[in-house]
């Protein structure tokens, strides 16, 4: 069966969320095209920061990191991911007007730091070297320090609205990002 | 001739238009390589941008994210068609722009891979190359 995402989005995200279940287990058939996951990803965004029920916008912003998990898994790891610093940034934003909440899936801040660091692709120190002359390095060399630069962009946000814990590793990866191309 | 792609989420514009009219997003229109200055650089060097050659021929930019909100495509149109539309990755230093990258990632547009071309030859017109 293939679902048309006009369809999808008439459902309660708690039903979308289940769909995305099947997606994941390979028991539904649905478009692969990147531009009709990130149609959904963009309208459930809107859904996370609109709808009035706080429920509903904390399983709206599940929907993103679902469909970003989704798309993660198929992307070259070495690749900016399109949806997964916007997804952060949603959790950020929900965190801010809805409050933290240690173990919830997405009002946990300890998640997005852990997210930073899980998706890595180069130590502290390599990182530093390379952004030194960055313009000399391979084109794939310096896509990796781009999107280092994006993925600091939710932890940035984090410590300026107060919710980052001290971490002096964080505050070091902070600290290099305007040296990054 | 092109084809014109049309925003496939037409219920959400007026809240996305003034939601990001509050933000005080600010667009950039690229028509010629005296708009490749300072205040490009400012954009570029934030991170990702998001990118549209409208149909009435411009290339319009703008940072891909304010804070935490992420702006859609369709700010930079006001809603309307667009010839092409996705994101892109420039560095600039000492006035120099390098292209790292750049896609027709746009779910409100949904532009197909041929469109991205037209957008490339965009750029290079305005002597930006994108390195891949």
């Amino acid at each position: 069966m293939i679902v048309y995402r006009n369809d999808l989005l008439k459902q309660e995200p708690a039903k979308i969320l289940d769909w995305l279940k099947e997606v994941q287990s390979g028991s539904q058939q649905v478009d692969e095209d990147v531009n009709w996951w990130l149609g959904l990803a963009e309208m459930a965004a809107y859904s996370a920061t609109t709808e009035v029920n706080v429920q509903d916008r904390l399983l709206w912003a599940q929907v993103v990191n679902s469909v970003q998990e989704y798309t993660a898994n198929k992307a070259n790891p070495a690749a900016s991911n399109p949806h997964e610093v916007s997804a952060k940034l949603l959790a950020v934003r929900l965190i801010d007007e809805l409050g933290p909440v240690v173990g919830h899936p997405i009002l946990d801040p300890n998640l997005i730091e852990e997210w930073f660091f899980k998706g890595l692709t180069m130590s502290y120190e390599e990182a530093v070297s390379k952004a030194k002359n960055w313009r000399e390095r391979p084109v794939e060399e310096i896509a990796q320090l781009r999107n280092l630069k994006n993925r600091l962009l939710p932890v940035e946000q984090l410590k300026e609205k107060g919710y980052l814990a001290d971490n002096s590793e964080l505050s070091k990866w902070l600290h290099i990002r305007n040296n990054l191309p | 001739m092109a084809n014109l792609f049309y925003n496939t989420l037409p219920k959400i514009l007026a809240d996305e238009l003034s939601q990001f009219k509050a933000l005080g997003v600010g667009l950039k229109i690229l028509t010629s390589a005296a708009d490749v200055d300072d205040e490009l650089t400012q954009i570029v060097n934030k991170g990702t941008i998001k990118w549209v050659v409208s149909n009435k021929g411009e290339l319009v930019v703008t940072s891909k994210w304010f804070g935490t909100w992420e702006v859609a495509h369709t700010v930079l149109v006001e809603g309307n068609p667009v010839l092409a539309a996705g994101e892109a990755d420039i560095s600039s230093i000492s006035s120099q722009f390098y292209g790292i990258s750049i896609n027709n990632f746009s779910g409100h547009y949904r532009p197909n891979i041929e469109s991205l071309a037209l957008g490339k030859a965009y750029f290079e017109k305005l002597g930006i190359r994108f390195l891949s």
